[in-house]
């Protein structure tokens, strides 16, 4: 048995989703085509941290009542074993995609703002190099990297919002709310995709953080802190660019700093850019490990690293595929964005609300 | 454990730094371009300037020698780097550009500063902070003539602009994110610094609002200084196309009422027909009000102290009194301005961006025609004073 699932404390447990919530919300929020009709980014982040919040409550609200350890044995309790091992399977799929849509996006400001000259294919290489070990390093690693990353990457967030403020104009928000509820509900299913996986690692990895219960407290405090901050650096971003520019960007936090005035700021861009890198890696590997361990709980395989190893290549794959300049990949990625939030959540109600027709059953203490 | 987790830290921070080195070319083959300056070439449309920078890595530490200055024309901006990339035994790299000059006649319409913002700008990854200035001479000339002895390096002589315009509001600053900006939107046009080389009458420019026998404009100050450039007063835009320029006396209150002014010494004329100064200082930010209806109305509510150094030009003048006269040069200067830029179409005091808060949806954003608005907008200047000295007596009484 080598799942490297170990157990984290309650510290590196919210740490690690809030910073994979920051970071994806920072890169993920922000399509070019969501700005169509003005920036609601900052409202459907809000939405899409409370609907992620409310979807893992009630799975981890269904996980206690039927005393299931962690997410796989949810899924076995409410369909039986061979739907749940379709299931588990899809959210290991869905993890591996939603490791990658940032990390394309990371690739693209690579890419496009510092290493002009390098190929995205090499730029990847490095990508690859440090999924690997992280991912298969498992959960511990994973828990006590991200206590001691967190807190740099959020300062480094913090310092761009704070080197935006002699920029900020409230105008630029207007037309607030434009776009309407069928625009809102979009966005926010992009949101839910920032917010529910980590959400989702948390019962997935549900012995790790000693049991469903402990893991509703963690996650409820990181969907606050990590959407409280996500909701200001996009009114920071909103503020600083006008929906009709954010339409025209690709990177609008990376851009936020380099736009910013001249003197001891200058090459400040690139040194927050690398630590958002670190935090964004971090996160990757950690959703990556998330679908290696739902992977092996599903299969029942006693060994994490095979799979943690093919799931860090095939997530930088579909990073460098993601940079094909081919109108099918786009529709994926936009088919992947809009819709995998909305599948999440169906992964996590479909069992509960099945869970929830069944008689209490609670795990004695010792086996959580 | 510990030692596995600072090891993963350490091996994150590595791979960081590994991607710095995806090319065997070193810092010290790059030739880093400070500023640009556009002109007009002789045999092809544009002549390019630029002034570059090299690491001085013979000394041993990271800072970068002297500037040199190389031209090249081109019918656009990558035909000229290709020009200078083949005459060069270095690479081009645009990373560390803060400076962007361009001669005024470029900007007779709005194609120059549009090729600038579209293609050229996002090909060749300069950066979003880089300034323009408008050139009333040769932009070469500019650069060349800011060239000295001292040497402070372009990114701290930008620095320096930033703090001048703040503390004498002589000149407005505009980077390329604000101009992309007013290009996306249209609700608002820009103030770029006016700058020019020491000459008799440099392009012939004068004033837009007129009436100020020494205007201060780039190139027409009395001055005698180690560098040729000049900086002083501001070009006006309508939608990308320049339009018309302000002495930096009219910039001061252009800055101070788009709130973009901490202090400076602004010249009155006083009661006895002598020049004087009075340093003015921001109370609070500029609140710009904007009220609808058929003839729209602008307020800009102006709260600013004052102090008067030459207490002597006003003789048997009470506080109240000299604190009206100040409001009330300031308010007939304003209306003078206002009226000079609305009848140039220039929504330099960024009317058009209070305008937005009237639209609900993007449909109704994209059919406002701010410059139709803008035409028919009256300015009411609320103009309060306090004056942190007596007219009749000295500072250090």
């Amino acid at each position: 048995m080598n799942l490297r699932q170990g157990r984290i404390g309650n510290q590196e447990a919210i740490r690690l989703a809030i910073l994979i919530g920051v970071t994806n919300s920072a890169f993920l929020i922000g399509r070019r085509e969501s700005f169509q009709t003005g920036n609601q980014s900052y409202l459907s982040v809000l939405t899409g941290a409370a609907v992620s919040l409310v979807v893992f409550l009630i799975a981890a609200r269904a996980m206690q009542r039927r005393g299931c350890g962690n997410l796989q044995e949810l899924y076995a309790d409410a369909l039986g074993t061979v739907p749940a091992m379709l299931l588990g399977l899809l959210t290991s799929m869905l993890f591996v995609s939603s490791a990658a849509l940032p990390l394309v996006r990371v690739l693209f400001t690579l890419h496009r703002y510092i290493f002009v000259d390098s190929g995205v294919d090499m730029l990847a290489i490095y990508v690859l190099i440090a999924l690997l070990p992280l991912t298969l390093f498992g959960l511990e690693a994973l828990g006590r990297t991200a206590k001691m990353v967190c807190v740099p990457v959020l300062a480094a967030f913090l310092l761009m919002i704070l080197l935006g403020l002699p920029d900020y104009e409230v105008y630029r928000l207007y037309p607030l709310i434009g776009g309407g509820t069928v625009s809102l509900l979009l966005q926010t299913g992009i949101a839910v995709l920032c917010f529910l996986p980590q959400l989702m690692l948390l019962l997935i990895c549900g012995r790790g953080v000693h049991g469903a219960g402990n893991a509703a407290r963690l996650g409820g405090f990181a969907t606050a802190i990590g959407g409280g901050f996500s909701v200001l650096l996009q009114l920071a971003i909103g503020m600083v660019f006008s929906y009709r520019e954010l339409g025209r960007m690709y990177s609008p936090v990376y851009q936020l700093v380099m736009s910013v005035r001249g003197g001891w700021q200058m090459r400040l861009d690139k040194i927050l850019l690398f630590i958002w890198v670190i935090g964004i890696l971090l996160g990757a590997a950690a959703l990556l490990y998330a679908a290696s361990l739902q992977f092996c709980l599903s299969f029942r395989l006693r060994d994490v690293r095979p799979a943690g190893a093919v799931f860090s290549c095939v997530c930088t794959a579909l990073v460098l595929l993601g940079h094909e300049p081919y109108a099918h990949v786009d529709l994926a990625v936009t088919v992947l964005l809009r819709f995998s939030g909305l599948a999440l959540i169906g992964l996590l109600l479909l069992p509960s609300l099945f869970s929830f027709f069944r008689k209490e059953r609670r795990l004695c203490e010792s086996a959580v | 454990m510990r030692i596995r987790c600072l090891m993963l830290a350490a091996l994150l921070a590595l791979c960081a730094c590994f991607s710095g080195c995806l090319r065997d070319t070193g810092i010290d083959q790059y030739a880093y371009v400070s500023a640009i300056g556009f002109d007009r070439g002789e045999k092809l449309p544009y002549k390019y300037t630029c002034m570059l920078h090299r690491i001085d890595y013979q000394s041993g530490q990271s800072r970068l020698a002297g500037a040199e200055i190389v031209t090249a024309e081109g019918s656009s901006l990558f035909e000229a780097i290709n020009t200078l990339s083949a005459s060069l035994p270095l690479q081009l790299s645009f990373v560390r550009t803060v400076l962007l000059v361009a001669e005024h006649s470029l900007l007779s319409d709005d194609t120059f500063l549009r090729q600038l913002i579209n293609t050229a700008l996002p090909s060749l990854f300069i950066r979003y902070n880089a300034s323009l200035f408008v050139s009333l001479s040769s932009a070469e000339q500019v650069l060349r003539g800011l060239h000295t002895e001292l040497d402070p390096g372009l990114v701290k002589m930008q620095e320096n602009f930033t703090t001048y315009s703040k503390d004498t509001g002589l000149i407005p600053m505009v980077n390329l994110m604000t101009i992309s900006e007013s290009f996306a939107d249209g609700a608002f046009d820009i103030a770029a610094p006016l700058c020019g080389v020491v000459s008799d009458s440099p392009g012939g420019m004068q004033d837009s609002v007129g009436e100020d026998p020494y205007a201060y404009l780039g190139g027409n100050l009395h001055t005698v200084t180690d560098m040729d450039t000049e900086i002083a007063g501001a070009a006006i835009f309508s939608g990308g196309r320049m339009v018309g320029t302000l002495s930096g006396q009219n910039t001061q209150l252009l800055q101070m009422a788009v709130g973009e002014f901490d202090r400076a010494h602004v010249r009155f004329g006083s009661a006895q027909a002598q020049e004087i100064d009075i340093l003015l200082k921001r109370r609070s930010k500029t609140k710009i009000i904007l009220s609808g209806g058929e003839r729209p109305v602008v307020t800009f509510q102006i709260r600013i102290a004052a102090f008067i150094e030459q207490p002597d030009m006003f003789p048997g003048m009470r506080a109240e009194q000299a604190e009206e006269w100040i409001r009330s040069v300031l308010e007939q200067r304003y209306l003078r301005l206002y009226a000079a830029c609305r009848s140039l179409g220039a929504d330099v005091f960024g009317i058009g961006t209070e305008m937005a808060l009237w639209c609900n949806t993007a449909e109704q954003m994209e059919s406002l025609d701010v410059k139709a608005v803008y035409a028919q907008t009256e300015a009411v200047f609320d103009i309060d004073v306090k004056l942190t000295n007596a007219p009749d007596t000295s500072a250090i009484e």
